[in-house]
């Protein structure tokens, strides 16, 4: 080790020596930080992955397939592709029908369980083993009938279940389930297994026999093909996609996999921005804890210059106790990170409450590069938080710095309005930015810009605010010496103030901001069920993709049964316009083209359509995401013909996008009179549960589908989601607790920085309870001022938040909402809170009595 | 409240006690005694220099009538109050109505202007501001200093501190002043003016002053000179 480092070592660990308790506060707050990003984002990785996996088994080794644009499409596209297979360079081709099914299986433990959703596979086994080899059912020798374990494939009852599904269902080979596909319902016997990715549940059936029990006859969902030698897929795709009908699309397995994570990617980068925030907050203390230390050892690193050490080296001392701070914080973060995503795994396996990715339990994934980046960012946030001290350091002459100079004179530099100002226009312009890779990148960095500006202008305000307070206080001939000198400390010291308080302003802001825009988003989420839920019963057929299972004579019994007074019935089919982004719902249902409001909460005025144009109602997303604005013409799988696009209304179900269209165009150009949801308007004095009572008896096949009243539906979707806030609440209470650390730990150092202070005030005749009192008022204070410009901060982030990320983010508006009782509330907590931590943090600080303080000078 | 009094000899003979400590003990743990059976009688405006070798109990005895530190045993009376027996409560009082501190490195308070610094003892007693700050504010133009009223501690030169530090000390008429080394930090000048400015404001307000030093020069100055010394106080 050469001389440098080795004095270098000496400063850190003397710096470690006299504030052992304050380094150990920032580096937990740093570690808090680091934790909660590495968790999110290992959890996401683990859940993506075991996806992936999942997605893997299923595509086997099909370099291309064809999938439907909208549902399913029927199966002579098959005889095209095998027609054309040798000339387009198919080496093998694989037809594949995919079936959602509710499944009741036979012990269920509790009469009332909700029912499990499941997909089957139908597959044809002898095409299958070229594309996808590991789906071939593995027949079980015990439950093979007469006709040995080939008729046992065959069997029109046969389903092969895996390992985990068995599990999920308890059941074995040999058991018999029931499954549900719409309205119809399947008893299948177990015949045996199919191999999957732990965790993952599956079914596979011969294709005949699922097309025939579950009520897709004739359909397919995809074609799996596996190119012969050579052969390019951009080639096979260019060459075959002409001959096949525009119903469907042909695409490489791997952009279904980036439909996946397309569908997640917002959701999963608001929660590691708001990681960020916890990380952010540490920052603060890492600074103070850096800044406070570089203060105590002026003296020291001046006499350091005088005897000879550079600028560099002077520098290189203080980053160095950042960066010590920072590593411990980071790899106890990055530890602590991993424990928290198992136990999040474990409890809610891989769903963080966004309810992308529900289901199985995924196996945790270390991504170990990843875990270097959160290191290497733990250990960047000390290095930024410890640069502006070790400027001062440098800058500091040695003469005066000999003599100790005091903190404020090192932090009072920071008293300028002019870097907030500076930061405020750069948000203003990156408002204006569009969004990056459809993330709304720019708004964040606005974000940032304006809650740095803020925490920037906090020791100008303060020098500004203070004084007048005091002043005020002056001219009412004040008679209450410690509330007098509580009020000039504060006001005369703006910078240790602005150190205090920084981590305050900045987690208080975010809070603020998120309570905004939830209480916004809530509201406005409720609104919006208002609009959408209009009639007192919902009904839904289950699961089954293929065909909408309420027939046209069904609809009609429907309408005549004596407890409803009006029926309104819908298609709901998914419709594939980009291979790799998620799929577009299309909601074909009642719309009166005269007053399209009444059952779509439009975001503006209704454009009547041209005549002989198709009208056409699409959510805010698809404007954003398929440029489907108000007036174009625009064209859907389902008809060649174009659409108007007639209106926008905001649909908070969909972030991926919808569209509407009156269910009289979608038969007249698909012929599907099918439907699968009913909505039910009960004759007066009807209640529901009366009414489902009667359907059900009126019309057994009803028995399946899922009912809802309006108020239960209502009710249902707000608790999704304040689940879905859940982490949000979870991350901004972190980040408060970290900011009252920072309170804490900022009085601690003080009251060891200002002992002298103290000590002179204890020989003026000021009690040791005086002096906590003073600093509880100084706490006081500053934590109403740090909450209340929080809370001006975090308005304006609100506005940010509601105005450019969440359309950017996930594509709907919404309007303003301000739950001032719950801020003001908030507010009063946080600063009694502060109070409260000042108090108790100088508490114990100032027991040793006041000559210790001074003992140098008696 | 101590009113302007003559110092003469004389006079100070004749004046009602201000300090007076009895057979007062105080030692630390097992070590031998600090100081042992110590008396001492301080006058009504009396100006008394403090001499005596490093590690004699002059901080000790400082201590003990500041009532920053309790005797083991002997009594402690200062301006009719027993100091020895007070409560912390009550010694946090003492201090702050009887008692003014100068101190070798004048320890302002650094966040707050002069004047703020030469107000806070009046603030303490429940002065109301604007007195306080006339008050503050008509001692600082006698010490000389009134111009640089609104100036921080780290913008004074020593001189300058010292004559805020004094103002602190005095402004609320304290019944006793307790310097240490009140010169200690200044150049030879400015250390004759800032005592002479203490010396005589001691004697317009009949503040009784203990004074430590090691100055002979100073201690010369003082109406009496006790050094202490192990075997304990003797007149010099």
């Amino acid at each position: 080790m050469t001389p440098r480092l080795i004095l270098l070592r000496w400063f850190v660990t003397a710096a470690w020596r006299a504030q052992r308790g304050r380094w150990l506060t920032a580096a937990a707050a740093v570690a808090v930080g680091i934790a909660l990003a590495t968790a999110i984002f290992t959890v996401n990785r683990s859940a993506l992955a075991e996806f992936q996996q999942a997605i893997d088994t299923v595509n086997g080794e099909a370099a291309l397939q064809i999938t439907a644009r909208a549902g399913s499409f029927p199966e002579e596209v098959f005889d095209t592709v095998l027609l054309h297979a040798d000339r387009a360079g198919i080496d093998s081709a694989s037809p594949v029908v995919s079936i959602d099914v509710v499944v009741r299986p036979p012990r269920q433990t509790a009469p009332h369980s909700p029912a499990e959703r499941l997909t089957v596979l139908g597959m044809d086994v002898f095409r299958a083993g070229a594309t996808t080899p590991a789906l071939i059912a593995q027949v079980d020798a015990g439950a093979a009938e007469t006709g040995g374990a080939g008729a046992a494939l065959f069997a029109d009852d046969a389903i092969f279940l895996s390992p985990a599904a068995q599990t999920a269902y308890a059941v074995r080979p040999g058991d018999s389930i029931s499954v549900t596909s719409g309205l119809l319902e399947a008893r299948l016997r177990v015949a045996g297994s199919v191999s999957a990715s732990p965790g993952q549940r599956l079914a596979v059936m011969d294709i005949g026999a699922a097309q025939w029990r579950l009520g897709a006859l004739g359909r397919l969902s995809r074609i799996d093909l596996r190119l012969s030698e050579g052969a390019s897929p951009d080639a096979v795709a260019a060459l075959l996609g002409p001959l096949l009908p525009a119903s469907v699309e042909i695409a490489a397995p791997e952009q279904r996999t980036q439909r996946m994570s397309n569908l997640s990617r917002a959701y999963r980068v608001n929660l590691n921005v708001l990681a960020l925030v916890a990380l952010f907050t540490g920052a603060f203390l890492v600074f103070s804890a850096v800044a406070l230390s570089a203060v105590r050892q002026r003296p020291q690193l001046a006499l350091m210059s005088v005897l000879g050490a550079d600028d560099a080296w002077v520098r290189h001392a203080v980053l160095a106790q950042g960066l010590a701070v920072a590593l411990a914080g980071s790899l106890a973060g990055v530890a602590a990170g991993l424990a928290l995503a198992r136990a999040l795994l474990a409890v809610f396996g891989g769903d963080l409450g966004g309810g992308y990715f529900s289901g199985a339990q995924p196996r945790m994934v270390i991504d170990l590069p990843a875990l270097l980046g959160f290191t290497l960012l733990g250990i960047a946030v000390g290095c930024a938080a410890s640069w502006l001290p070790a400027r001062e350091a440098v800058a500091a002459r040695p003469v005066e710095a000999l003599r100790g100079g005091s903190s404020e004179t090192a932090l009072g530099r920071l008293a300028r309005y002019g870097p907030a100002v500076g930061l405020l226009a750069v948000a203003v312009v990156l408002l204006n930015l569009p969004p990056v890779a459809g993330l709304p990148v720019p708004a964040y960095a606005a974000i940032a810009c304006v809650l740095l500006s803020s925490i920037a202008a906090v020791p100008w305000l303060v020098a500004q605010v203070f004084p007048l307070l005091q002043r005020a206080c002056a001219r009412r001939d004040l008679r209450q010496p410690i509330l007098w000198f509580a009020l000039l400390r504060v006001a005369q010291a703006p910078g240790q103030a602005a150190g205090v308080i920084a981590g305050v302003v900045a987690s208080f802001a975010l809070t603020v901001a998120m309570v905004i825009m939830v209480a916004s988003f809530r509201l406005a989420v409720a609104d919006w069920l208002e609009v959408v839920l209009p009639a007192d019963l919902y009904g839904r057929a289950q699961a089954g993709a293929v065909e909408g299972a309420i027939t046209p004579a069904l609809q009609a019994r429907l309408a005549a049964l004596p407890v409803v007074a009006r029926a309104e019935f819908s298609r709901t089919v998914e419709l594939s316009l980009e291979p790799a982004r998620p799929t577009v719902a299309l909601w074909a249902r009642h719309v009166d083209p005269a007053a399209p409001q009444a059952r779509l909460p439009l975001t503006g005025p209704a454009l009547p359509a041209p005549a002989g144009a198709i009208p056409l109602y699409v959510s805010e997303g698809m404007v954003d995401l398929y440029g489907f604005a108000p007036g174009k013409q625009v064209r859907l799988p389902i008809a060649a013909a174009p659409f108007h696009v007639a209106g926008v209304y905001r649909d908070y179900a969909r972030q991926h996008g919808s569209v509407t269209m009156a269910r009289a165009d979608y038969q007249r150009l698909t012929g599907d009179a099918s439907v699968n949801d009913m909505a039910l308007w009960l004759k007066p004095g009807v209640s529901p549960e009366a009414a489902l009572a009667g359907l059900t008896a009126a019309e057994p096949a009803l028995a399946t589908a899922d009912f809802k009243s309006a108020g239960d539906l209502r009710a249902l979707s707000l608790r999704i989601f304040d689940r879905s806030f859940a982490m949000t609440y979870l991350l901004e209470a972190a980040a408060l607790v970290v900011a009252l650390f920072g309170v804490a730990s900022s009085y601690a150092a003080q009251a060891l920085a200002r002992a002298r202070e103290f000590g002179v005030l204890r020989h003026l005749g000021v009690s040791n309870g005086e002096i906590v009192l003073q600093v509880a008022i100084e706490g006081g204070l500053l934590s109403t001022f740090g909450a209340l410009w929080g809370a001006i901060t975090g308005g304006v982030i609100g506005l940010i938040l509601i105005h450019w990320v969440n359309p950017q983010s996930f594509h709907w508006t919404m309007q303003t909402r301000l739950p001032l009782g719950l801020i003001a509330a908030s507010a009063a907590a946080l600063a009694v809170c502060g109070a409260i931590a000042a108090a108790l943090a100088v508490r114990s600080a100032t027991g040793d009595g006041p000559l210790r303080s001074l003992k140098e000078d008696w | 409240m101590p009113e302007e009094i003559s110092a003469t000899p004389a006079s100070i003979a004749a004046r009602a006690p201000a300090v007076t400590l009895t057979q007062v003990t105080r030692h630390y743990a097992a070590e031998r005694p600090v100081i042992k059976d110590l008396d001492l009688l301080l006058r009504r405006g009396e100006r008394v220099a403090l001499q005596g070798e490093s590690g004699v109990g002059k901080s000790t005895l400082l201590n003990l009538i500041a009532g920053l530190d309790v005797p083991d045993a002997g009594t402690i009376d200062v301006a009719g109050v027993r100091v020895d027996t007070l409560s912390d409560a009550a010694r946090v009082r003492y201090r702050r109505e009887t008692l003014g501190f100068v101190f070798q490195a004048f320890h302002l308070l650094p966040h707050l202007t002069a004047l703020q610094n030469a107000m806070v003892p009046l603030m303490l007693s429940g002065t109301g501001e604007r007195l306080a700050r006339e008050r503050a504010l008509a001692l600082l133009a006698q010490l000389g200093i009134a111009q640089r009223a609104d100036a921080r501690p780290g913008e004074l030169s020593g001189g300058e501190q010292q004559r805020v530090a004094l103002a602190r000390a005095l402004v609320h008429r304290p019944a006793l002043v307790l310097a240490d080394e009140p010169t200690g930090n200044l150049d030879p000048a400015t250390a004759r003016l800032a005592l002479g400015l203490l010396l005589d404001q001691c004697a317009r307000q009949g503040t009784t002053l203990l004074m430590v030093t090691h100055s002979p020069e100073t201690a010369a100055l003082a109406d009496r000179r006790l050094v202490l010394t192990q075997r304990g106080l003797a007149e010099g």
